[in-house]
């Protein structure tokens, strides 16, 4: 998240329209988590709070022996026109390809 | 749904300490010789549970004590991560424990649960307060859908 804050200028600069966070929690969470990482109207916070978009993109992953039910694995992607140009999913645990650093390195 | 002299349900809940996130038993929660006070609610961060659900029973801590209470909780459908954030938002300290059922095993043992699916928020809680004597649940107070009456602090108190 502060990784797509601090480069949501080089990200705009790159014709970008739009930069949204998706998350299986509840958009009062997801609103409250806007607030606390001061986003303001710079990324759009999204709640998949059932997790139908993750299981959707079939990019959902089942913590419910951690407490955490079913969940979004961490990934980034590029969609233009509807249509998703690319794709970075993380291997689990790992935090590289779905980086603002590495996404901007695509745009 | 469990009922009045129903031993609570085995489960592990989750609660935010200053490693990250540990594990609480239902068993170490509701151990033997301890009275508690746990109310359940939708969700963290929500208009209810926010503006009246958790300050009732921070409000109310000192008369809930002085009633005997040996531990009051409050569970929630979230993970501790939420939790513990909404407990500080709260200034829920060390009055009312946070515990996150984030994968709803308690609240579906409870038989508990509500689908919230159609409104983007999953199986969550039922809004509802027990008090817990040794283990086995002694008094409990569901809400209606949509209301919150039998489950607030002054209601429970009565009960005490």
């Amino acid at each position: 998240m502060p990784g797509f804050l601090a480069n949501i200028e080089a990200i705009k600069g790159k014709g970008v329209d739009t930069v949204a966070c998706i998350s299986v929690n509840d958009a009062f969470v997801m609103g409250a988590w806007g607030k606390d990482q001061n986003v303001g109207d710079k990324i759009l916070m999204l709640a998949d709070g059932s997790g139908e978009f993750s299981k959707a993109m079939g990019l959902s992953m089942d913590l419910t022996k951690n407490g955490m039910g079913v969940r979004s694995q961490r990934y980034a992607m590029i969609v233009k026109d509807g249509k998703i140009e690319q794709l970075f999913a993380e291997k689990p645990g790992a935090f590289e390809a779905s980086t603002a650093e590495n996404v901007l390195k695509h745009l | 749904m469990v009922k009045v002299g129903d031993k609570v349900p085995s489960a592990t809940l989750r609660m935010m300490g200053p490693e990250g996130p540990k594990a609480v038993t239902t068993e170490e929660l509701f151990a033997p010789g301890k009275k508690v006070v746990a109310f359940a609610l939708p969700g963290a961060f929500t208009p209810t549970c926010s503006a009246k659900h958790v300050p009732g029973f921070v409000s109310d801590f000192d008369k809930l004590k002085a009633k005997g209470v040996d531990t009051i909780a409050c569970i929630s459908v979230n993970d501790a991560f939420v939790m513990g954030a909404w407990a500080k938002e709260q200034k829920a300290g060390d009055k009312v424990m946070m515990l996150g059922d984030g994968g709803a095993e308690f609240t579906n043992a409870m038989g508990l649960s509500m689908d919230l699916t159609k409104n983007g928020m999953g199986v969550r809680s039922q809004r509802y307060a027990m008090i817990v004597q040794d283990g086995v649940i002694k008094d409990l107070f569901v809400e209606k859908p949509g209301a919150f009456e039998v489950s607030a602090a002054e209601n429970v108190l009565k009960h005490l």
